[in-house]
């Protein structure tokens, strides 16, 4: 993994999705580091003042495609005092001090087979491999299982359509927990995400990479029910954070 | 401008007028000064930000180092550049990454060989020896310096799994030869690019046909921290092993004064340690702690912006040297650019031939007499320095080039800090010195 490399960025513009969703749009003030889709970034509110140590930071994945570096954008719930302070604190305009890149959550650039299991703003590592994707006019076969609790909690429709038009070989499957409306997605359906419909459609194979990113509880219980099933530990991918 | 910008504006101002004062336009007084063999060469700009790196008082690897890795890998055009404090520890950081259980069955283990020469500097066969592998010595050929390719391909047998070679003073060793031979016998390759830093082999940086490639930073070489040095990698996995053996050999990769970068500080399991033991102190190999200080990262950086000119200025002062010395041709060995490469020469090399009348040092004692510096090329054999003398090796065939640049090579400087002036006092003390046998 290369260096992490400290810049400062300017937030362009704050997108709220729902009560407690929110992107952040940054212009990176100096030069953007390279990083790949999948990757991820800490996020400093506070002055960063190379004399002293690092602020305190969360980290977050990069929403955004490599090949789309001249912003970088952040997706983020409120969880705690930081992301509270950020969604209640940062106005456009703001600058904040990003590091970054970090993390191998990252995505083949072989033609790897991959299945990702998205809960919730688990959904961003994504949007940086479906970009990606897009502007690599990849071949892979991409098989997307998208668990929200409700619809406002779904997220990047336009890309999502997108990809449905333009990649061959890719799949989507959106699961809303509490509601159900029409969607431009063929394949919407009511009800948690289920690990066991996820292996009835992609049963297990050696060719496979399975990808999970969302709220803890939900990446320990699936990788656990993979393993049993027989599923090798390298062919899972977790994004797994404290 | 802050205050506090203003109080650095006005330091800068001072360092460069003691720059000006102190170390710009010195005189060469021929026959006084000193004509140096390698040198630091640089100006105001490399001491305002060893001053600027000194306020930050951060001391350790910080804004600069950062800035330093990655123009380094952008210049290599790699994943990954990772200062340490010399490019001896770079050498044996890069060795002992090939040893590291994260690497399965293709890791090195004691008693595995690694082809190399012993025409060099020590600290390209030290790390082998301290990881207790066994190096295999080829000869090299005069001229080039640089091991006979086809002794590398009699050198390899069923315990062959790495070479491990410098481009001798700056010239690449044989590059299309090694590549084949890594890849047909799926050996590691290490280059020892010390001396190198900017040469080029069919259009190709050195340092970047290698699993990995190492520079130095030392006042002697291309581009100077000081002390200090690099490994350069473009296999992240390798990337991480080579950091976590710089840094004591932890698992963790935060940076200095970081903490958690990972996100897993403390969710994860160990060896046998309990689930969620601090990350920051999990050890995944024996490491060592041969990390730069970011004052020298600062000068680094303005380094970097001269390299270009510095490789250009070395490659000018070779040539002008060699068109003069080539009417010695009958009694001197001139050195030899290997076919297909485009050397950024670290000195000057040559060879007295056998019958040409004089010894090396009747030669090197005049220079030096006369104010030109002059080194043997480093080790000369280095199978008969006295720490070598017993260490467990295999030697293919007799090293009788190697012998004959024990007693009859040596170089002078091409460095960037010899102008027009001291080249031409040079060459005229060659002129006397023939004139005189």
């Amino acid at each position: 993994m290369p260096t992490p490399v400290k810049i400062p960025a300017k937030i362009e513009k704050i997108v709220q999705y729902t009560r407690d969703v929110k992107s952040f749009i940054m212009k990176p003030l100096k030069t953007c580091p390279v990083f790949k889709p999948g990757q991820f970034l800490h996020l400093a509110i506070d002055e960063y003042d190379p004399s002293f140590h690092w602020p305190e930071s969360r980290v977050f994945s990069i929403a955004n495609s490599p090949t789309r570096n001249e912003n970088i954008r952040i997706v983020f719930a409120v969880k705690g005092i930081f992301t509270k302070r950020m969604f209640d604190e940062i106005t456009e305009g703001n600058k904040v001090w990003l590091k970054l890149p970090y993390g191998n959550f990252t995505f083949p650039e072989n033609d790897s087979e991959l299945v990702l299991i998205a809960g919730g703003t688990g959904i961003t590592p994504f949007i940086s491999y479906l970009e990606y994707a897009l502007d690599k006019r990849s071949k892979n076969k991409i098989y997307l299982w998208y668990g929200v609790r409700s619809p406002e909690y779904i997220i990047f429709r336009n890309l999502l359509n997108q990809c449905q038009l333009i990649l061959r070989n890719f799949h989507f499957r959106l699961f809303i927990e509490n509601n159900i409306i029409k969607y431009n997605f063929d394949n919407v359906y009511k009800g948690p995400l289920s690990i066991e419909n996820i292996l009835h459609n992609n049963s297990p194979n050696a060719q496979w990479l399975y990808y999970i990113s969302g709220p803890p509880q939900m990446i320990k219980s699936f990788k656990e029910i993979m393993l049993n099933r027989g599923i090798k530990e390298e062919n899972i991918r977790i994004d797994e954070w404290e | 401008m802050s205050e506090e910008e203003k109080i650095r504006q006005e330091i800068f101002q001072l360092v460069k007028k003691l720059y000006e004062l102190k170390f710009k336009n010195r005189d060469f007084i021929p026959g006084k000064t000193p004509i140096r063999y390698a040198g630091r060469y640089f100006d105001e700009n490399e001491m305002i930000n060893l001053v600027d790196a000194s306020l930050d008082f951060w001391l350790t690897a910080g804004r600069y180092a950062e800035e330093f890795e990655s123009r380094l890998a952008e210049y290599f055009g790699v994943s990954d550049a990772i200062l340490v404090n010399s490019g001896s520890s770079a050498n044996l950081i890069a060795l002992s990454t090939l040893t590291s259980p994260k690497l399965s069955e293709r890791r090195l283990k004691p008693g595995d060989e690694v082809i190399t020469v012993a025409a060099g500097f020590p600290s390209t066969v030290a790390p082998i020896i301290q990881n207790n592998l066994i190096p295999v010595f080829v000869d090299v050929n005069i001229g080039t310096y640089n091991a006979i390719p086809g002794q590398i391909k009699e050198a390899i047998s069923p315990k062959t799994r790495a070479i491990f070679l410098a481009h001798t003073l700056g010239n690449p060793f044989d590059l299309d030869i090694v590549i084949d031979l890594v890849k047909k016998h799926n050996l590691w390759l290490i280059e020892d690019n010390c001396d190198a830093l900017g040469s080029t082999y069919r259009g190709k940086l050195t340092g970047t046909f290698g699993h990995l490639s190492t520079i130095s930073f030392y006042p002697a070489h291309h581009m100077t921290t000081g002390e200090g040095g690099c490994v350069i990698t473009n296999d992240e996995e390798l990337a991480r092993i080579a950091r976590s053996f710089r840094d004591w050999g932890r698992d963790c990769y935060c940076a200095p004064g970081e903490n958690n970068t990972c996100g897993k500080r403390f969710s994860q399991k160990f060896g046998t340690l309990p689930y969620g033991y601090d990350h920051k102190y999990v050890y995944s190999h024996i490491g060592y702690n041969f990390k730069i200080t970011d004052m020298q990262a600062a000068i680094g950086v303005a380094q970097l912006d001269k390299l270009n000119w510095f490789d250009q200025k070395r490659k000018n002062n070779f040539d002008k040297l060699y068109e003069c010395l080539k009417s010695f041709g009958d009694r001197l060995i001139l050195p030899e650019a290997t076919p297909n490469s485009n050397p950024s020469w670290f000195c000057f090399l040559i060879t007295i031939r056998e019958n040409a009348g004089f010894s090396r040092n009747d030669l090197t004692s005049f220079l030096e007499q006369n104010g030109i510096e002059t080194r043997n090329l480093f080790c000369g054999n280095l199978i008969r320095q006295p720490a070598f003398l017993n260490i467990k090796k295999r030697v293919v065939r007799e090293l009788k080039n190697t012998d004959l640049i024990m007693n009859n090579t040596f170089f002078i400087g091409v460095y960037p800090g010899i102008d027009n002036y001291q080249i031409e006092y040079a060459l005229k003390k060659f002129n006397e010195f023939f004139d005189r046998i």
